[in-house]
């Protein structure tokens, strides 16, 4: 009931004509972003954070979010018209979505992922309705010790599940802790590793770095080639319709990938990305036809298109809940709120009931508003490829340059930017996941700070923390999950 | 010339863990009951030691995970082109200051669509100002973001 009562208040914040056209730009914006190889939603909302200090928190956080959710709408259509995954997450759609655009069925692929992506979304946004209230009701009874288990599990999980050496996503981790160790300790006023640098006490702050990483070290590697204009495959509206046998294969597939997206988004790590690959082997397990998979099936389009976009709403879930992120889009939504002055965390719905429910409103909004831009649309957000790497850019840098100085009108944010720029381009091309390194700089502060209220508690005797049973469970599951990866390492590499 | 690198990145790395272990040294400690600003770097600092330390042995040994297939540095003019862009970039941040958003955005244009391919210095001086003077415009007048006016020309 009072998710019911929430949600018709958030229509009512959501439905405002800032907020629509702020949730209609998000979506097409993130379905641009999607289209576009490269930069992907967490480079986006790090270039648009800065433009969002005009609008209110609730509106920014609307425009926000509609990046994160339209850049997996967006992926879907390069993957299958050019076999050019516009987004990670859509690594697994481009194998039978472009096998199927191959065979002449490009509008099929394309509406069933663009259909399936809408049922998923919309089904994953009713499940973050009814699940975020009680697990923020459940967070009210944390404390630092669950706090700190659950930020600590959230960095083991992305960087044992991402992509690459866990090795080296443990070493970017550390860095991005390294790097939120860096200003004033607001425990004790203590500055360190400032060098004397008054702005510096500050801290870190996490949109240069962000940008510096995805932004410039993505122009970085686009400048090591100029390539022409890519071959696009032409779709009419006429091909857009699936034949009664194509629907019927893919209804089943939706469904399930929507439960499958929805809980790998619950669960700390790359949510959006493992969710299709799991959603992709679910399917070809359980088909009547696997040998299909791999030369044009349509379930291997709607089930892992739909995974993905369920999986950004599951990942809102501890966002919005307990104020924790679990992945760099969801640690950018959250430097959004602080930047706006709000504190995300268990009393987020009660005390910004406007931009919680507000938020999830315009998500089944916003996946209304994606269906229609994507199906139309299609070959419109495809041509998008043809606009010249030289001006996009170029407009991505000065984005990113005016962007990283407005923030603090911070010359030494530009320096930053340049510095994570070129440090992005070099890990990137060293095979180093930076996600890890955006999340540990996010959540290092809190880490260290519930860690140390722990202790205090604890009066320094680590195994008082360990009795308390959330604080064990979560604590076991990530060293477990150490355990098992290394194990299975081990095997692979005997065999 | 990859593998060098990736050695060179771990090298770097425990570099910085050991520097920034030193620092947190030097920072109060406290106890396990009473902690202070000092002993979360230090954590941070021996986690960050180690991952390097184990990156690097397992490079010389030549483990998975250490080698990986890394990507290819580009080498001729490819290479001569990323380095002009990342140059282009360390300059603008230098000279963002004295000289102010407008000049330097110009001038940081001119070269990267030079660079990324666009040709005839009339397009490029067009697309350079094009781009500087409207993004002046859209930020320090419609969205009222304060630009650096520069100090040679204020």
């Amino acid at each position: 009931m009072e998710a019911l009562q929430g949600i018709a208040n958030g229509f009512s914040v959501a439905l405002t004509g800032t907020n629509i056209l702020m949730c209609f730009l998000g979506c097409l914006l993130g379905t641009i972003v999607g289209v576009l190889p490269g930069l992907g939603p967490v480079g986006a909302m790090a270039l648009l954070i800065p433009s969002t200090y005009i609008l209110g928190p609730t509106s920014a956080m609307i425009m926000l979010s509609g990046i994160f959710y339209g850049a997996m709408y967006g992926g879907s259509t390069t993957s299958i018209l050019l076999n050019v995954p516009g987004e990670a997450a859509s690594v697994v759609t481009a194998i039978d979505g472009h096998q199927m655009a191959r065979k002449g069925r490009a509008g099929a692929a394309l509406t069933v992922a663009a259909v399936g992506s809408f049922v998923a979304g919309t089904l994953g946004t009713v499940a973050l309705m009814f699940f975020a209230p009680p697990l923020a009701a459940l967070a009210l009874s944390f404390g630092p010790p669950e706090y700190f288990s659950l930020a600590l599990l959230g960095l083991i999980f992305l960087s044992q599940l991402g992509e690459g050496s866990p090795l080296k996503s443990y070493l970017m981790a550390a860095f991005g802790l390294l790097l939120g160790t860096i200003g004033t300790d607001l425990m004790s006023g203590l500055t360190r590793f400032t060098f004397g640098n008054v702005e510096l006490s500050q801290g870190l702050e996490l949109v240069p770095v962000a940008m510096g990483l995805y932004g410039i070290g993505e122009v970085l590697l686009i400048a090591e080639r100029i390539t022409g204009f890519p071959q696009i495959i032409k779709v009419k509206m006429r091909e857009l319709f699936p034949t009664a046998t194509e629907w019927r294969r893919s209804t089943a597939p939706m469904v399930r990938g929507g439960f499958v997206g929805f809980i790998m988004g619950l669960i700390p790590g790359p949510a959006a990305i493992l969710s299709t690959f799991l959603a992709y082997a679910m399917e070809k397990r359980i088909s009547k036809h696997p040998e299909e998979f791999g030369k044009g099936a349509i379930e291997g389009v709607a089930g892992p298109e739909s995974a993905n976009n369920a999986a950004t709403a599951g990942s809102m879930v501890p966002l919005l809940a307990l104020g924790i992120p679990f992945a760099p889009p969801t640690a950018m939504l959250m430097s959004a709120l602080t930047i706006h002055g709000v504190q995300p965390g268990p009393l987020f719905m009660k005390q910004c009931p406007d931009i919680f429910w507000g938020v999830i409103a315009s998500m089944y909004i916003g996946n209304v508003v994606l269906l229609i831009l994507n199906l139309p649309l299609v070959s419109v957000f495809a041509s998008i490829m043809r606009i010249p790497q030289y001006l996009l850019m170029g407009i991505i840098l000065v984005l990113c340059l005016v962007g990283s100085f407005s923030i603090n009108n911070s010359f030494l944010d530009v320096y930053i930017l340049v510095a994570m720029g070129l440090v992005g381009y070099v890990l990137r091309k060293l095979k180093f996941d930076v996600a890890p390194l955006i999340l540990g700089l996010v959540l290092g502060p809190m880490i260290e700070k519930t860690f140390r209220q722990a202790l205090f508690m604890a009066r320094g005797d680590l195994w008082l923390l360990l009795q308390r049973p959330i604080t064990a469970v979560l604590l076991t599951s990530g060293l477990a999950v150490i355990l098992f990866s290394a194990y299975l390492r081990r095997r692979r590499s005997r065999k | 010339m990859a593998a060098g690198i990736q050695k060179a990145c771990y090298i770097i790395f425990l570099v910085i863990g050991i520097l920034y272990l030193i620092g947190s040294l030097l920072l109060p400690m406290g106890t396990l009951a009473t902690p202070k600003g000092g002993l979360f770097p230090l954590i941070v600092a021996i986690f960050l030691v180690a991952m390097s330390i184990a990156l690097l042995a397992g490079f010389l040994k030549g483990t998975r995970g250490a080698v990986d297939a890394i990507e290819a540095f580009p080498t001729g003019k490819d290479r001569n082109r990323v380095l002009a862009v990342a140059s282009a970039l360390i300059l603008y941040s230098v000279f963002l200051k004295p000289l102010g958003y407008l000049l330097s955005t110009v001038a940081l244009m001119g070269v990267i669509v030079h660079l990324l391919g666009l040709r005839g210095w009339v397009k490029v001086a067009l697309a350079a100002i094009l781009t500087g003077v409207l993004s002046y415009y859209l930020f320090a007048f419609i969205l009222e973001v304060p630009l650096p006016r520069g100090e040679v020309f204020p």
